[in-house]
């Protein structure tokens, strides 16, 4: 290789891992996908401790990362508690009132993997009394513990797949009642409305046969009155 | 025979000999402020000239002008702008790898987040030239890598 002006310098290809990783974690999320797939070593880099280490110090300075944090949902390493901090920002990016907060990126977590990863997810009650339990836990009310579980339902909701397992799980998930649960651990109205608005509008095209459509209006109707044509129309 | 260091150090000067022969002199608290010469000085002693093998006389008089303003407390964000305003990429480059080589943390940091905003969004193909790395991966790979690295709100999704 040729050596510009008979000079010895190091390669930025030579350097180690955790002098490249200074750089990556200053070029903000949005990039690491890029930075990724520049060359497989470098991919690596994105699946160890220590980058993910420190990515959290840099970009989340306040927290504490030896600090565990109580309750059922386990918050994981490095990558997990980085991936629940920047969950946070996104669902409560607007909100000035609220401080990020790492539990309720590790509820969104949660919920999403219950949901989406399982081929059948527990009961909608035991996945939203699990985060109840997690918030309360952590130190918030039950108003609070409420309210921030039903931002998550709603984020993860509004994030899932679009695929016949999706359908599927939104239909149960219309149907089941928690009406014997008492607050906080029911679910809010809000999130059930989005239950049934996604069915009868991202998903209205997957309902196979008319008497399965009816089925699911008539459970609408019993829940919600008046509901929104938007829901009736093909 | 090095004497135990004074309260006159502060004042004191180091020569810095660059890898191509060149010597420039720097105050003793701005040498405290890049770690490898500190330790060639613990070394070798605060009155040999240091030898730096792997710095030039190109780069290393830019980095002697971060410190003086250092060690008066004079870095300000518009004196950083103005500092590497006019450097190329290829010039970042070689000042980051020269305060890397000098264990030089607060230089180093500022050029890694410069750098960092250099390739702000920017394409793959862009940041293989900046660091002159070949891609290793086949198109197969590189697509399959990017649908699991969504890295977005939508397709955050777990490797482990």
């Amino acid at each position: 290789m040729e050596r510009k002006n008979s000079k010895e310098i190091i390669d930025i290809e030579k350097l180690p891992d955790h002098v490249v990783i200074e750089i990556f974690i200053r070029t903000g999320v949005s990039d690491w996908t890029q930075i990724s797939c520049v060359k497989k070593q470098w991919a690596s880099l994105f699946r160890t401790e220590c980058f993910w280490q420190a990515a959290l110090s840099h970009i989340y300075p306040f927290t504490n990362p030896s600090q565990t944090l109580p309750g059922p949902i386990p918050p994981g390493l490095a990558k997990r508690r980085f991936m629940a901090l920047h969950i946070s920002e996104q669902i409560f990016g607007c909100d000035p009132d609220i401080q990020v907060d790492e539990i309720v990126g590790h509820g969104y977590l949660f919920l999403k993997e219950q949901l989406q990863l399982s081929i059948m997810p527990p009961h909608s009650g035991i996945l939203h009394g699990t985060m109840i339990d997690q918030f309360i836990g952590c130190g918030k009310s039950r108003d609070v513990a409420h309210e921030l579980a039903s931002r998550v339902w709603l984020a993860v909701l509004d994030n899932l797949e679009e695929n016949h397992h999706t359908f599927c799980l939104l239909k149960r998930l219309a149907q089941e009642g928690d009406v014997f649960l008492p607050y906080p651990y029911t679910r809010s109205i809000k999130v059930q409305w989005r239950v049934f608005e996604k069915l009868f509008t991202d998903f209205r095209d997957c309902f196979n046969h008319e008497v399965d459509y009816y089925d699911m209006l008539a459970c609408a109707k019993s829940r919600f009155q008046p509901i929104p044509s938007a829901w009736l129309g093909y | 025979m090095a004497q135990e260091a004074s309260s006159s150090t502060s004042s004191k000067t180091i020569s810095l000999k660059t890898g191509d022969g060149e010597i420039f002199e720097i105050e003793a608290s701005a040498a405290k402020q890049m770690k490898t010469v500190q330790r060639l000085i613990d070394d070798l002693g605060d009155d040999i000239t240091i030898p730096l093998h792997n710095v030039f006389s190109k780069e290393l008089p830019k980095i002697i002008e971060y410190y003086k303003k250092d060690i008066t407390g004079e870095i300000t964000k518009d004196f950083e702008a103005e500092f590497v305003k006019d450097l190329n990429d290829d010039e970042v480059k070689v000042l980051f790898l020269a305060a890397n080589y000098l264990d030089a943390n607060k230089l180093f940091e500022f050029l890694s987040q410069n750098i960092a905003d250099r390739l702000e969004s920017k394409s793959v193909e862009y940041v293989r030239k900046y660091f002159g790395v070949e891609n290793d991966f086949t198109p197969e790979e590189e697509s399959k890598l990017r649908e699991e690295r969504a890295w977005s709100f939508r397709g955050i999704k777990e490797d482990e």
